[in-house]
């Protein structure tokens, strides 16, 4: 129970550290909505180290108790829709990350086709944005050889696949409570691009923590005995 | 096994308190909820204070069946049916016979200025495809030979013209029905409302917070849509006859849909607008049509005859005067009978254009429903909010800020402000948490394939979404999408 209060409230921390990160802000304020994503580590920790009941638990304690202190009944609506699909894909392919980064990998680059289609000849923004789901899938199809030979561990395929998800489901609440579907054909391929870049970072970051902790994701029984 | 009843116990516990927490917000409160509907050639806004939306689906409908009894244009309908009747007794229903007693009534008062059988000289007249057509001047003549509203015979239900007259209850219909509306509304149990019926406006009681419901009047130049003063509606009805609502301008003229009835041409004089303050709203929506036809002086004097009338003139230079009793229903402060907006002056006047633009109302609709090919404004913003949905147009030239409040069901309000330019527009205040919208930029008509958000604004944690189109696709959503 100690443990799970202490995760609460680093994963308040760090989604106060999310928004204190003006990412939106450095991005020229073309895309609004975008952040970190640190939060998400401390999940990625109770995907692979508790059980799936807390996993979700501490889930819906994230997002009701940030929702209530800082933000607003629709804010929550937001983040408890990326949530849930969020973290049912990481409990889902925890055990296949390779599956999961390769799933993503496939998304981005549908995503960065959709973009292309709609406007053959980008410029300014939207530009750097291909060039920004670009290299999110060349993140992705890194993380599965590298996963697939060994070399790194699951997380950051998981984190990767999660932060999409997390994403596509803001989108889907969004563009339901906003009423503007062509969210989902303007502003979802951007978010999917963001969704690889910022799971790769947060993945490898969680995947870090893990070792300094000495704690192998794939088999945490050996260290938490 | 423990632990999970447990963590669910925990789980059951934090829904329990987020339901308390939402209930308690709502569950004595009446909730604000909004229905809106075309009939009659206008938008119709019914906004109550209810927990019992269905009531507002109800009422909408009801427009509908009235709309079939008093339309001129609906085969079969009433007034269809005397129009067409050469010359013979039609019985029609009682509700037709009020409205064409009361309209005879106001004939009476105005020594002829409202007339209901001005139909001949108005179906020659086209205000609303947006052509500008002026009838032939012959045509005019012998049509205005046979307006006479004292040529109408009613008999029990029976009415009848003389073959070749018509009638017209455009001027008064909207006022019955809005009248209607107020009273099944308030049987069931409502009281607190505001109906918006395109320039009437009637009120059930006062907002639920206690004060008056406030009623923008539209500038002269309706074109903006702008609120040029603010009047309170206390529970009664706010109706507004000018020369903006229906109407083209042709080498310097506008020609507007309030004729007179002598000569079948758009009443010229130095009105721009009547607003007319009164109980009935049917009574008011005659009122305004007569008093603009007699012009200030004679019309001002139509009003001061009567009890619980009062009247507001706005003139074509924007000078604005009043009966004796109007000033309660202005909101403190209003300057009348005095110039407040300087015709000479644009730029001076300016920043006080601005205030009132800001100015949050209740009643009129700035929000275009429909954009029509006849528009002129150079794009329009798509305006949808949490329970808003409308088309604001560009301004013409220059630059104009415009405040879009919403105010939910559990009491809280959100404030945005937007700049337009005849390019674009952008997000430059709001209370929303983030304040992502304003860094979002300006969508211009040029620049909207190149943003990330293409041709939108989005302010999430107001659930308010606005999004460019130039005329052309904002007539086309008009008609594929709001279903018009």
């Amino acid at each position: 129970m100690a443990r799970f209060g202490l995760l609460t409230a680093l994963a308040l921390v760090l989604g106060l550290l999310d928004r204190a990160i003006p990412l939106t802000a450095l991005l020229g304020g073309a895309a609004p909505g975008i952040k970190l994503g640190l939060a998400n580590t401390v999940l990625l920790y109770a995907v692979y180290l508790m059980d799936w009941q807390s996993a979700v638990f501490l889930m819906f304690t994230k997002v009701l108790l940030s929702g209530f202190l800082f933000g607003s009944m629709t804010a929550i609506l937001y983040s408890l829709s990326g949530g849930i699909l969020s973290l049912g894909v990481m409990l889902a392919i925890r055990k296949r990350p390779a599956a999961g980064a390769l799933c993503a990998a496939v998304m981005a680059a549908v995503a960065e086709t959709m973009l292309l289609i709609q406007n053959p000849h980008p410029k300014g923004q939207r530009l750097w944005c291909v060039i920004l789901i670009g290299i999110a899938c060349i993140a992705c199809i890194a993380a599965f050889i590298a996963i697939g030979k060994g070399k790194i561990r699951g997380v950051p395929g998981t984190s990767i696949a999660g932060a999409i998800a997390h994403n596509i489901g803001q989108v889907l609440a969004a563009s339901a409570v906003l009423r503007t579907p062509q969210l989902l054909t303007t502003y979802l391929p951007v978010l999917i691009g963001v969704g690889a870049a910022v799971g790769t970072l947060t993945g490898v970051v969680a995947e870090r923590v893990f070792r300094a902790m000495h704690i192998n994701p794939d088999k945490p029984e050996e260290k938490r005995k | 096994m423990k632990k999970t009843v447990r963590i669910l116990t925990y789980l059951i516990a934090a829904m329990m308190i987020l339901a308390a927490w939402s209930g308690a917000a709502t569950a004595d409160d009446l909730t604000k909820e909004s229905r809106v509907g075309y009939y009659l050639d206008t938008v119709i806004t019914l906004t109550a204070y209810t927990n019992h939306p269905e009531l507002l689906d109800a009422a909408l409908e009801r427009c509908g069946e009235l709309e079939n009894k008093l339309s001129r244009t609906i085969e079969g309908s009433d007034v269809w049916r005397i129009n067409h009747a050469e010359g013979k007794p039609v019985t029609v229903s009682t509700e037709t016979i009020e409205i064409l007693q009361t309209a005879i009534r106001v004939s009476e008062m105005s020594g002829g200025a409202f007339d209901v059988t001005i139909a001949p000289a108005s179906t020659l007249w086209d205000f609303t495809s947006g052509e500008t057509k002026i009838p032939a001047t012959e045509d005019l003549a012998s049509a205005a030979e046979k307006i006479d509203y004292r040529k109408i015979r009613i008999d029990g239900n029976d009415v009848t013209l003389e073959d070749g007259m018509m009638i017209d209850l455009g001027g008064i219909a909207k006022g019955y029905i809005a009248d209607t509306i107020k009273k099944e509304l308030e049987e069931k149990g409502i009281q607190s409302a505001i109906l918006s019926f395109g320039g009437n406006i009637v009120a059930i009681g006062v907002k639920p917070d206690g004060s008056p419901w406030k009623v923008g009047v539209q500038d002269i130049d309706g074109a903006t849509g702008e609120t040029m003063l603010v009047s309170l509606n206390y529970g009664g009805s706010t109706v507004t006859s000018g020369i903006y609502e229906r109407g083209f301008t042709l080498d310097g003229v506008t020609y507007h849909h309030i004729l007179s009835s002598e000569t079948g041409w758009p009443v010229q004089n130095e009105l721009a607008s009547v607003t007319i303050f009164s109980e009935s709203s049917m009574l008011g929506d005659a009122l305004s049509t007569a008093t603009f036809a007699l012009g200030t002086e004679k019309g001002a004097r139509l009003i001061e005859s009567l009890d619980g009338v009062e009247a507001l003139f706005i003139a074509r230079d924007r000078a604005v005067s009043g009966t004796s009793g109007v000033e309660k229903y202005l909101k403190e402060g209003t300057e009348f009978s005095l110039i407040p907006l300087s015709a000479e002056e644009p730029e001076a006047a300016e920043p006080a254009a601005a205030e009132a633009a800001a100015e949050e109302t209740d009643g009129t609709l700035t929000l275009l429903i429909q954009v029509r090919e006849t528009d002129t404004a150079p794009g329009y913003i798509l305006l949808q909010g949490a329970d808003s949905i409308g088309f604001l147009p560009l301004p013409e030239e220059g630059e104009r800020t415009q405040e879009i409040i919403q105010t939910l069901e559990d009491g809280s309000v959100w404030r945005n402000v937007i700049r337009m330019t005849p390019e674009g527009f952008s997000m430059i205040e709001s209370d929303c948490e983030g304040k992502d919208c304003i860094e979002e930029g300006e969508v211009t008509l040029e620049n909207s394939q190149d943003r990330l958000l293409w041709n939108m604004v989005i302010c999430a944690p107001h659930r308010l979404t606005l999004s460019l189109y130039t005329p052309e696709e904002a007539v086309e959503f008009s008609k594929t999408i709001l279903g018009f």
